[in-house]
Protein backbone atom coordinates (compact mmCIF):
# COMPACT_ATOMS: atom_id res chain seq x y z
CA UNK A 1 0.00 0.00 0.00
CA UNK A 2 2.81 2.19 1.19
CA UNK A 3 4.73 1.36 -1.87
CA UNK A 4 1.82 1.91 -4.60
CA UNK A 5 1.51 5.38 -2.91
CA UNK A 6 4.89 6.92 -3.28
CA UNK A 7 4.52 5.45 -6.95
CA UNK A 8 1.74 7.57 -7.39
CA UNK A 9 3.09 10.23 -5.78
CA UNK A 10 6.31 10.08 -8.01
CA UNK A 11 4.00 9.99 -11.33
CA UNK A 12 2.46 13.29 -9.96
CA UNK A 13 5.89 14.66 -9.03
CA UNK A 14 7.07 13.97 -12.31
CA UNK A 15 3.95 15.01 -14.63
CA UNK A 16 3.52 18.04 -13.00
CA UNK A 17 7.50 18.91 -13.49
CA UNK A 18 7.31 17.81 -17.04
CA UNK A 19 4.62 19.96 -19.03
CA UNK A 20 4.37 18.33 -22.53
CA UNK A 21 4.39 22.06 -24.08
CA UNK A 22 7.86 22.44 -22.58
CA UNK A 23 8.88 19.24 -23.80
CA UNK A 24 12.56 19.33 -25.81
CA UNK A 25 14.17 16.22 -27.25
CA UNK A 26 16.32 14.23 -25.00
CA UNK A 27 20.22 15.31 -24.95
CA UNK A 28 22.47 13.15 -23.36
CA UNK A 29 24.87 15.73 -22.91
CA UNK A 30 22.79 16.79 -20.19
CA UNK A 31 22.84 13.84 -18.21
CA UNK A 32 25.93 14.06 -15.50
CA UNK A 33 29.24 12.66 -17.38
CA UNK A 34 30.09 9.42 -16.56
CA UNK A 35 33.27 8.72 -15.12
CA UNK A 36 36.17 7.29 -16.68
CA UNK A 37 39.03 7.52 -14.66
CA UNK A 38 43.06 5.86 -15.64
CA UNK A 39 43.93 3.21 -13.00
CA UNK A 40 47.94 3.47 -11.76
CA UNK A 41 49.05 -0.38 -12.26
CA UNK A 42 48.07 -3.12 -9.43
CA UNK B 1 66.43 -29.78 2.20
CA UNK B 2 64.56 -32.86 1.42
CA UNK B 3 67.74 -35.27 0.69
CA UNK B 4 65.55 -38.37 0.43
CA UNK B 5 63.47 -37.01 -2.86
CA UNK B 6 67.00 -35.10 -4.34
CA UNK B 7 68.85 -38.59 -3.77
CA UNK B 8 66.07 -40.26 -5.71
CA UNK B 9 65.66 -37.41 -7.95
CA UNK B 10 69.45 -37.61 -9.02
CA UNK B 11 69.93 -41.91 -8.77
CA UNK B 12 66.84 -42.03 -11.23
CA UNK B 13 68.21 -39.55 -13.32
CA UNK B 14 71.72 -40.97 -13.31
CA UNK B 15 69.94 -44.37 -13.76
CA UNK B 16 71.60 -46.33 -11.41
CA UNK B 17 69.97 -49.03 -9.17
CA UNK B 18 69.54 -48.33 -5.65
CA UNK B 19 72.14 -51.53 -4.91
CA UNK B 20 74.40 -49.78 -6.97
CA UNK B 21 74.11 -46.49 -5.24
CA UNK B 22 74.08 -48.11 -1.97
CA UNK B 23 77.05 -50.58 -1.87
CA UNK B 24 79.53 -50.23 0.63
CA UNK B 25 77.65 -47.16 1.97
CA UNK B 26 74.77 -48.74 3.74
CA UNK B 27 71.79 -51.39 2.81
CA UNK B 28 69.22 -51.58 -0.01
CA UNK B 29 66.51 -51.27 2.39
CA UNK B 30 68.37 -48.46 4.69
CA UNK B 31 68.43 -46.31 1.31
CA UNK B 32 65.06 -47.06 0.20
CA UNK B 33 63.27 -46.01 3.52
CA UNK B 34 65.93 -42.55 3.32
CA UNK B 35 64.73 -42.11 -0.38
CA UNK B 36 61.18 -42.07 1.13
CA UNK B 37 61.93 -39.88 3.71
CA UNK B 38 60.50 -42.30 6.62
CA UNK B 39 64.19 -42.47 7.95
CA UNK B 40 66.04 -40.28 9.29
CA UNK B 41 69.68 -41.03 7.66
CA UNK B 42 72.64 -39.85 9.39
CA UNK B 43 74.63 -36.75 8.02
CA UNK B 44 77.39 -38.89 6.50
CA UNK B 45 75.49 -41.31 5.01
CA UNK B 46 73.69 -38.66 3.33
CA UNK B 47 77.48 -37.14 2.55
CA UNK B 48 78.64 -40.32 0.92
CA UNK B 49 76.01 -41.04 -1.10
CA UNK B 50 75.67 -37.26 -2.33
CA UNK B 51 79.34 -37.91 -2.85
CA UNK B 52 78.81 -41.04 -5.32
CA UNK B 53 76.05 -38.90 -7.18
CA UNK B 54 78.74 -36.01 -7.28
CA UNK B 55 76.68 -33.71 -5.79
CA UNK B 56 78.30 -31.78 -2.69
CA UNK B 57 76.31 -31.46 0.73
CA UNK B 58 77.30 -27.96 1.38
CA UNK B 59 76.78 -26.90 -2.38
CA UNK B 60 73.33 -27.89 -1.15
CA UNK B 61 72.85 -26.16 1.30
CA UNK B 62 74.30 -23.14 -0.21
CA UNK B 63 71.96 -23.70 -3.34
CA UNK B 64 69.09 -23.38 -0.76
CA UNK B 65 70.23 -20.34 1.26
CA UNK B 66 70.04 -18.93 -2.25
CA UNK B 67 66.98 -19.63 -3.56
CA UNK B 68 65.71 -18.26 0.11
CA UNK B 69 67.87 -15.08 -1.12
CA UNK B 70 66.20 -14.66 -4.73
CA UNK B 71 62.58 -15.49 -3.39
CA UNK B 72 63.03 -12.87 -0.73
CA UNK B 73 64.08 -10.23 -3.40
CA UNK B 74 61.54 -11.31 -6.08
CA UNK B 75 59.45 -10.14 -3.00
CA UNK B 76 60.89 -7.40 -2.55
CA UNK B 77 61.56 -5.92 -6.35
CA UNK B 78 57.75 -6.54 -6.80
CA UNK B 79 56.84 -4.22 -3.84
CA UNK B 80 59.34 -1.86 -5.15
CA UNK B 81 57.58 -2.24 -8.90
CA UNK B 82 61.62 -2.55 -10.01
CA UNK B 83 59.79 -3.63 -13.33
CA UNK B 84 63.48 -4.32 -15.21
CA UNK B 85 65.24 -6.16 -12.29
CA UNK B 86 62.59 -8.35 -11.93
CA UNK B 87 62.85 -10.71 -14.45
CA UNK B 88 66.39 -11.24 -14.08
CA UNK B 89 65.72 -12.42 -10.31
CA UNK B 90 62.61 -14.99 -11.94
CA UNK B 91 65.78 -16.21 -14.42
CA UNK B 92 67.90 -16.95 -11.79
CA UNK B 93 65.11 -18.75 -9.58
CA UNK B 94 64.33 -20.77 -12.87
CA UNK B 95 67.66 -21.84 -13.50
CA UNK B 96 67.30 -23.67 -9.97
CA UNK B 97 63.80 -24.85 -10.72
CA UNK B 98 64.77 -28.56 -10.46
CA UNK B 99 66.16 -28.39 -7.32
CA UNK B 100 63.71 -26.43 -5.54
CA UNK B 101 60.99 -29.29 -5.13
CA UNK B 102 63.49 -30.60 -2.54
CA UNK B 103 63.95 -27.33 -0.43
CA UNK B 104 61.78 -26.68 1.92
CA UNK B 105 60.80 -23.49 0.00
CA UNK B 106 58.92 -25.20 -2.48
CA UNK B 107 55.57 -23.36 -1.66
CA UNK B 108 56.71 -20.17 -1.01
CA UNK B 109 58.40 -20.71 -4.74
CA UNK B 110 55.45 -21.82 -6.13
CA UNK B 111 53.29 -18.53 -4.60
CA UNK B 112 55.60 -15.98 -5.70
CA UNK B 113 55.73 -17.70 -9.27
CA UNK B 114 51.96 -16.84 -9.03
CA UNK B 115 52.67 -13.13 -8.00
CA UNK B 116 54.95 -13.03 -10.37
CA UNK B 117 52.67 -14.16 -13.27
CA UNK B 118 50.19 -11.82 -12.06
CA UNK B 119 52.68 -9.25 -11.92
CA UNK B 120 53.77 -9.57 -15.59
CA UNK B 121 49.99 -9.56 -16.53
CA UNK B 122 50.46 -13.33 -17.67
CA UNK B 123 46.74 -13.94 -16.53
CA UNK B 124 45.90 -17.19 -18.35
CA UNK B 125 49.08 -18.77 -16.76
CA UNK B 126 48.38 -16.96 -13.23
CA UNK B 127 45.16 -19.03 -13.17
CA UNK B 128 46.61 -22.38 -14.01
CA UNK B 129 49.56 -21.42 -11.16
CA UNK B 130 46.75 -20.86 -8.82
CA UNK B 131 44.98 -23.93 -9.77
CA UNK B 132 47.95 -26.20 -8.93
CA UNK B 133 48.36 -24.44 -5.90
CA UNK B 134 44.84 -24.77 -4.54
CA UNK B 135 45.45 -28.33 -4.71
CA UNK B 136 48.43 -27.56 -2.04
CA UNK B 137 47.33 -25.69 0.24
CA UNK B 138 46.45 -27.68 3.11
CA UNK B 139 50.21 -28.41 2.91
CA UNK B 140 50.79 -24.60 3.50
CA UNK B 141 52.01 -22.88 6.72
CA UNK B 142 50.22 -19.61 8.50
CA UNK B 143 51.95 -17.40 6.19
CA UNK B 144 52.20 -19.18 3.10
CA UNK B 145 48.16 -19.60 3.51
CA UNK B 146 47.81 -15.22 3.71
CA UNK B 147 50.18 -15.24 0.77
CA UNK B 148 47.71 -17.49 -1.06
CA UNK B 149 44.62 -15.38 -0.26
CA UNK B 150 46.69 -12.20 -0.49
CA UNK B 151 47.46 -12.95 -4.35
CA UNK B 152 44.38 -14.53 -4.95
CA UNK B 153 43.07 -10.86 -3.84
CA UNK B 154 45.17 -9.66 -6.74
CA UNK B 155 44.26 -11.83 -9.14
CA UNK B 156 40.77 -11.20 -8.85
CA UNK B 157 41.51 -7.03 -8.61
CA UNK B 158 43.54 -7.58 -12.11
CA UNK B 159 40.23 -9.43 -13.69
CA UNK B 160 38.29 -6.60 -12.64
CA UNK B 161 36.46 -8.71 -10.12
CA UNK B 162 36.43 -5.58 -7.26
CA UNK B 163 33.99 -6.62 -5.17
CA UNK B 164 35.11 -10.50 -4.69
CA UNK B 165 38.02 -8.69 -3.88
CA UNK B 166 37.07 -6.17 -1.62
CA UNK B 167 35.43 -9.18 0.09
CA UNK B 168 38.95 -10.99 0.47
CA UNK B 169 40.59 -8.49 1.54
CA UNK B 170 38.73 -6.88 4.22
CA UNK B 171 38.53 -10.64 5.50
CA UNK B 172 42.80 -10.63 5.70
CA UNK B 173 42.23 -7.76 7.03
CA UNK B 174 40.10 -8.70 10.29
CA UNK B 175 42.24 -11.62 10.78
CA UNK B 176 44.65 -11.38 14.14
CA UNK B 177 47.84 -11.63 12.33
CA UNK B 178 50.08 -8.79 11.11
CA UNK B 179 50.20 -9.65 7.98
CA UNK B 180 48.52 -6.97 6.38
CA UNK B 181 50.21 -3.66 7.99
CA UNK B 182 52.01 -2.81 5.41
CA UNK B 183 51.91 -0.06 2.25
CA UNK B 184 51.28 -2.87 -0.69
CA UNK B 185 48.24 -4.33 1.00
CA UNK B 186 46.57 -0.68 1.98
CA UNK B 187 47.97 0.19 -1.79
CA UNK B 188 45.53 -2.73 -3.02
CA UNK B 189 42.87 -1.62 -0.52
CA UNK B 190 42.44 1.63 -1.74
CA UNK B 191 42.81 0.80 -5.71
CA UNK B 192 39.26 -1.75 -4.94
CA UNK B 193 37.69 1.14 -2.68
CA UNK B 194 38.06 3.38 -5.63
CA UNK B 195 37.43 0.93 -8.47
CA UNK B 196 34.36 0.13 -6.04
CA UNK B 197 33.61 4.35 -6.06
CA UNK B 198 33.87 4.22 -2.19
CA UNK B 199 36.51 6.93 -2.85
CA UNK B 200 35.98 8.22 0.88
CA UNK B 201 37.48 4.80 1.85
CA UNK B 202 39.88 4.79 -0.76
CA UNK B 203 41.41 7.91 0.48
CA UNK B 204 41.37 6.55 3.84
CA UNK B 205 43.70 3.50 2.34
CA UNK B 206 45.27 5.11 0.32
CA UNK B 207 46.98 7.94 2.54
CA UNK B 208 47.77 5.10 4.61
CA UNK B 209 49.57 3.47 1.88
CA UNK B 210 50.79 6.97 1.05
CA UNK B 211 52.58 7.13 4.30
CA UNK B 212 54.40 3.87 4.56
CA UNK B 213 55.88 3.43 1.06
CA UNK B 214 56.90 7.10 1.50
CA UNK B 215 58.82 5.64 4.67
CA UNK B 216 60.62 3.07 2.61
CA UNK B 217 61.41 5.44 -0.16
CA UNK B 218 59.23 3.28 -2.68
CA UNK B 219 59.43 6.22 -5.22
CA UNK B 220 57.37 4.30 -7.94
CA UNK B 221 54.84 3.04 -5.92
CA UNK B 222 54.61 6.30 -4.20
CA UNK B 223 53.82 7.61 -7.89
CA UNK B 224 50.90 4.71 -8.52
CA UNK B 225 49.44 5.85 -4.68
CA UNK B 226 49.79 9.74 -5.55
CA UNK B 227 47.44 9.05 -9.09
CA UNK B 228 44.91 7.02 -7.14
CA UNK B 229 44.46 9.47 -4.28
CA UNK B 230 43.97 12.28 -7.29
CA UNK B 231 41.51 10.42 -8.85
CA UNK B 232 39.24 9.49 -5.60
CA UNK B 233 39.75 13.44 -4.64
CA UNK B 234 38.13 13.99 -8.05
CA UNK B 235 35.29 11.33 -6.91
CA UNK B 236 34.83 12.86 -4.04
CA UNK B 237 34.87 16.57 -5.53
CA UNK B 238 37.94 17.60 -3.47
CA UNK B 239 39.55 19.16 -6.45
CA UNK B 240 41.96 21.09 -4.73
CA UNK B 241 43.67 17.91 -3.26
CA UNK B 242 43.35 16.27 -6.48
CA UNK B 243 44.97 19.18 -8.54
CA UNK B 244 48.07 18.64 -5.54
CA UNK B 245 48.00 15.00 -6.38
CA UNK B 246 48.60 15.60 -9.40
CA UNK B 247 50.77 18.15 -9.53
CA UNK B 248 53.71 16.47 -7.01
CA UNK B 249 53.01 13.28 -9.11
CA UNK B 250 54.32 14.86 -12.66
CA UNK B 251 57.23 16.76 -10.78
CA UNK B 252 57.72 13.58 -9.24
CA UNK B 253 57.57 11.52 -12.42
CA UNK B 254 60.09 13.63 -14.28
CA UNK B 255 62.22 13.43 -12.40
CA UNK B 256 62.04 9.50 -11.84
CA UNK B 257 62.25 9.65 -15.68
CA UNK B 258 58.70 7.79 -15.98
CA UNK B 259 57.13 9.05 -18.90
CA UNK B 260 55.52 6.39 -19.57
CA UNK B 261 52.99 7.08 -17.34
CA UNK B 262 52.53 10.99 -18.34
CA UNK B 263 49.59 10.00 -20.97
CA UNK B 264 47.60 8.21 -17.77
CA UNK B 265 47.68 11.47 -15.24
CA UNK B 266 47.03 13.96 -18.03
CA UNK B 267 44.10 11.43 -18.96
CA UNK B 268 43.02 11.76 -14.69
CA UNK B 269 43.93 15.82 -15.33
CA UNK B 270 41.05 15.55 -17.93
CA UNK B 271 38.60 14.09 -16.09
CA UNK B 272 39.34 16.34 -12.96
CA UNK B 273 38.44 19.12 -15.62
CA UNK B 274 35.82 17.78 -16.37
CA UNK B 275 34.61 16.59 -12.82
CA UNK B 276 34.46 20.79 -12.04
CA UNK B 277 32.76 21.36 -15.76
CA UNK B 278 35.74 22.96 -17.45
CA UNK B 279 35.39 20.67 -20.96
CA UNK B 280 37.53 22.64 -23.02
CA UNK B 281 40.14 22.42 -20.16
CA UNK B 282 39.48 18.62 -19.99
CA UNK B 283 40.03 18.29 -23.68
CA UNK B 284 42.86 20.12 -24.10
CA UNK B 285 44.39 17.37 -21.42
CA UNK B 286 42.76 14.68 -22.48
CA UNK B 287 44.18 15.45 -26.41
CA UNK B 288 47.70 15.85 -24.80
CA UNK B 289 47.34 12.36 -23.30
CA UNK B 290 45.92 10.81 -26.45
CA UNK B 291 48.87 12.10 -28.36
CA UNK B 292 51.51 10.15 -26.26
CA UNK B 293 49.45 6.85 -26.70
CA UNK B 294 49.86 3.88 -29.07
CA UNK B 295 46.53 2.93 -30.61
CA UNK B 296 45.86 -0.29 -29.72
CA UNK B 297 45.82 0.05 -25.88
CA UNK B 298 42.85 0.08 -23.84
CA UNK B 299 43.82 3.25 -22.32
CA UNK B 300 43.65 4.88 -25.36
CA UNK B 301 40.11 3.68 -25.61
CA UNK B 302 39.29 5.33 -22.34
CA UNK B 303 40.43 8.58 -23.30
CA UNK B 304 39.16 8.80 -26.80
CA UNK B 305 35.89 7.88 -25.59
CA UNK B 306 36.35 10.47 -22.96
CA UNK B 307 37.03 13.16 -25.99
CA UNK B 308 34.17 11.65 -27.62
CA UNK B 309 31.93 11.96 -24.98
CA UNK B 310 33.13 16.12 -24.14
CA UNK B 311 32.20 16.93 -28.31
CA UNK B 312 29.24 15.59 -27.99
CA UNK B 313 28.74 17.70 -24.93
CA UNK B 314 29.80 20.54 -26.90
CA UNK B 315 27.35 19.63 -29.76
CA UNK B 316 30.47 18.98 -31.94
CA UNK B 317 28.46 15.45 -33.70
CA UNK B 318 31.02 15.47 -36.18
CA UNK B 319 33.93 15.17 -34.20
CA UNK B 320 32.26 12.71 -31.51
CA UNK B 321 31.01 10.65 -34.26
CA UNK B 322 34.26 10.37 -35.52
CA UNK B 323 35.86 8.93 -32.25
CA UNK B 324 33.03 7.21 -31.23
CA UNK B 325 33.49 5.28 -34.20
CA UNK B 326 37.62 4.56 -33.94
CA UNK B 327 36.66 3.54 -30.01
CA UNK B 328 33.44 1.40 -31.42
CA UNK B 329 36.01 -0.55 -33.96
CA UNK B 330 39.18 -0.53 -31.42
CA UNK B 331 37.12 -1.75 -28.71
CA UNK B 332 36.07 -5.02 -31.13
CA UNK B 333 39.40 -5.75 -31.99
CA UNK B 334 40.53 -5.31 -28.31
CA UNK B 335 38.24 -7.40 -26.90
CA UNK B 336 36.97 -4.42 -24.71
CA UNK B 337 33.29 -4.98 -24.89
CA UNK B 338 32.19 -2.05 -22.50
CA UNK B 339 33.21 0.68 -24.52
CA UNK B 340 32.50 -1.10 -28.13
CA UNK B 341 28.57 -0.81 -25.95
CA UNK B 342 28.72 2.53 -24.56
CA UNK B 343 30.59 4.13 -28.32
CA UNK B 344 27.70 2.26 -30.42
CA UNK B 345 25.27 3.71 -27.88
CA UNK B 346 26.51 7.06 -28.84
CA UNK B 347 27.03 6.30 -32.66
CA UNK B 348 23.17 5.36 -32.41
CA UNK B 349 22.04 8.39 -30.71
CA UNK B 350 23.45 10.59 -33.63
CA UNK B 351 20.98 9.07 -36.13
CA UNK B 352 18.02 8.53 -33.48
CA UNK B 353 17.53 8.87 -29.91
CA UNK B 354 14.62 6.28 -29.66
CA UNK B 355 16.99 2.95 -31.41
CA UNK B 356 19.86 4.34 -28.90
CA UNK B 357 17.67 4.09 -25.85
CA UNK B 358 16.35 0.75 -26.71
CA UNK B 359 19.76 -0.03 -27.27
CA UNK B 360 20.72 1.36 -23.71
CA UNK B 361 17.99 -1.11 -22.49
CA UNK B 362 18.50 -4.01 -24.16
CA UNK B 363 22.16 -4.50 -24.24
CA UNK B 364 24.49 -1.61 -22.13
CA UNK B 365 22.49 -1.35 -19.35
CA UNK B 366 22.18 -5.44 -18.75
CA UNK B 367 25.84 -5.75 -19.48
CA UNK B 368 26.28 -3.02 -16.97
CA UNK B 369 24.03 -4.52 -14.49
CA UNK B 370 25.47 -7.92 -14.94
CA UNK B 371 29.26 -6.86 -14.04
CA UNK B 372 28.01 -5.52 -10.53
CA UNK B 373 30.88 -2.72 -10.29
CA UNK B 374 30.07 0.41 -12.93
CA UNK B 375 27.70 2.08 -10.78
CA UNK B 376 28.24 5.73 -11.81
CA UNK B 377 27.66 4.65 -15.52
CA UNK B 378 24.80 2.90 -14.69
CA UNK B 379 23.52 5.61 -12.30
CA UNK B 380 23.95 8.49 -15.34
CA UNK B 381 22.41 5.82 -17.62
CA UNK B 382 19.16 5.44 -15.59
CA UNK B 383 18.47 8.82 -15.12
CA UNK B 384 18.85 9.58 -19.43
CA UNK B 385 16.22 6.97 -19.59
CA UNK B 386 13.86 8.45 -16.75
CA UNK B 387 14.25 11.65 -18.54
CA UNK B 388 13.59 9.81 -21.94
CA UNK B 389 10.04 7.98 -21.17
CA UNK B 390 9.39 11.23 -19.23
CA UNK B 391 9.44 13.45 -22.36
CA UNK B 392 7.67 10.33 -24.08
CA UNK B 393 5.27 10.88 -21.18
CA UNK B 394 6.06 7.18 -20.51
CA UNK B 395 5.87 8.02 -16.65
CA UNK B 396 5.52 4.50 -15.28
CA UNK B 397 8.88 3.19 -16.91
CA UNK B 398 10.84 6.66 -15.74
CA UNK B 399 9.83 5.77 -12.08
CA UNK B 400 10.90 2.13 -12.61
CA UNK B 401 14.98 3.56 -13.58
CA UNK B 402 14.93 6.62 -11.14
CA UNK B 403 13.57 3.63 -8.45
CA UNK B 404 17.16 2.30 -9.83
CA UNK B 405 18.94 5.40 -8.16
CA UNK B 406 20.52 4.59 -5.27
Amino acid sequence: MKKALILIFSVVLLVLSSPVSSAKPVNVADATPTDHPIYPPV
Amino acid sequence: MEFGALIKFYRTQKGMTQAELAKGICSVPHLSKIENNSKEANEETISLLLERLEIGLEEMDEKEGLIQTLLGQLGEKINYYLKDKIDEIYQKLQEMEHIIPFSKFIHTYELYKYRYLLFKGFLAEAESQKDLLFKQKKNFSQHEAYLFRYFNAVCLIMKGQYKAADELLEALHNEPSNETQNAEFFYHRAFVKGSLEQSGHAIHFGKMALQLFMNEHNFFRILHTLMMLGINYTQSNIYEEAEDCFKHFIRNAELLKQDKLLPQIYHNMGYLQNKKGNQKEALKYYEKSLALQPINNPHYLVTLYSIGEIQYLLHETAKAKECFQVVSSVAKELGVKKYRLLADFYLFHIVSPEKAFKYLESKVIPYLEGTNEHYNDLTSFYKMLSGFYCEQGIYMEAVKYLNKIT
